[in-house]
């Protein structure tokens, strides 16, 4: 059985601003001026938190409040960046069951620099897992995406919700729903 | 009290639909701490001291419930929940909970019909999700298996009297509801009187 007791509290820590590789730091105030832009399109903001609502920047603000609180084991947040500092995504543990040790995993992603999101979020996995507390989180991806561009080890896939996703106007993706695992995370 | 909500009746031979109110708060604090329904949803295990702390919970998880009650006796019997919306791709989660007394009643499948027939038409929703638990899915497979479909296993996902369960996620699409094209449906739907 899985503890639901408070981890102590693990913020991202922020490497060298010449540090070349891919790094993940706390979410700033600031992050809002590149999250707003990129959540206006549709495959950006693809499956992240809001479901289809329009974000506003008041939305963005409160998820940013959010994430800085870091002392919540309920959720975990980090912006990914290159190894330039620029920011390439928002992950996210939400959802987060502390009874049952489960939760989801949520990223927005800014499809420009992609490249370095399977190390982005094999960093973040390290983090998230004994941050929340948790035994699995599960990661929603549509069909035509290929796993391994964004997971290291992309864990057993527990299904496919048929025709889930909005991609254009009647049409709708499949989305593979991938396990991963805590005692599997790279 | 026979509510229209979006201008549809959500009543059916035997059940009622109201939307969740303070009153309803104490008996479905009842219904929901009981054995064994503790352990499913939407409680998993947690426990509130009073009815008043289950009432924010249940709104922390659905701002679209109703509680569904017995025609005849008045009594609240159970909840039902749209989850984890999704308006963009206008799917929905849905949650049930049950009087234990009743779950090998058939009767009471109206109130989820009533619900389903209430997304689809009255809301909109192109697809319904159920998640289940691998026992419930034991104990009702029968009564689901001619109308959803399954599609995904989370496995060891609820921890359920200290131990994991799977939880068995099935769907079912706007396409494949015809209720009026089916006997049973037909018949669990039509209006009262």
């Amino acid at each position: 059985m899985t503890s639901s007791t408070s981890p102590t509290p693990s913020a991202p820590t922020a490497s060298a601003p010449d540090d070349p590789v891919p790094f993940l730091r706390p979410v700033g105030r600031d992050d809002a001026e590149w999250i707003l832009p990129i959540t206006g399109h549709w495959a950006a903001s693809h499956d992240w938190s809001p479901r289809g609502f329009t974000a506003s920047p008041l939305f963005v603000d409160a998820v940013i409040a959010l994430a800085q609180t870091t002392d919540d084991a309920r959720t975990y947040f980090a912006v990914g960046c290159d190894g330039g500092g620029r920011p390439v995504g928002l992950f996210q543990a939400v959802t987060v069951d502390p009874i049952s040790a489960t939760g989801e995993l949520h990223v927005l992603i800014d499809d420009r620099r992609a490249a370095t999101v399977r190390k982005l979020l094999a960093q973040f996995l390290r983090r998230a897992f004994p941050h929340c507390d948790l035994r699995k989180l599960h990661l929603r991806m549509a069909d035509r995406f290929d796993a391994t561009t964004y997971l290291e080890q992309p864990g057993p896939v527990a299904g496919r919700l048929t025709a889930h996703d909005r991609a254009g106007r009647d049409r709708y993706d499949d989305l593979l729903v991938y396990e991963l695992w805590r005692e599997e995370a790279p | 009290v026979n509510e229209r909500v979006m201008g549809m009746p959500l009543t059916g031979r035997r059940v009622t639909l109201e939307r969740l109110r303070g009153r309803h708060l104490a008996a479905l604090y009842r219904l929901t701490h009981a054995e064994p329904t503790i352990h499913e949803w939407p409680l998993y295990g947690r426990h509130f001291a009073s009815p008043d702390q289950l009432g924010p919970y249940l709104e922390t998880l659905s701002h679209l419930q109703f509680v569904i009650r017995q025609r005849d006796t008045g009594e609240v019997i159970g909840l039902v929940q749209g989850l984890d919306e999704d308006l963009r791709s206008k799917t929905i989660g849905i949650g049930v909970v049950l009087a234990p007394e009743l779950w090998r009643s058939g009767w009471p499948l109206e109130a989820l019909l009533v619900f389903v027939d209430y997304l689809f038409r009255a809301r909109g929703f192109r697809k319904l999700y159920f998640h289940m638990l691998a026992s419930t899915l034991d104990r009702v497979g029968s009564v689901t298996s001619w109308w959803l479909t399954p599609e995904c296993v989370y496995r060891r996902h609820v921890l359920v009297q200290d131990r994991y369960e799977d939880v068995h996620i099935l769907g079912l699409h706007r396409r494949d509801w015809d209720p009026h094209n089916h006997p049973l449906l037909r018949q669990l739907l039509s209006p009262p009187g």
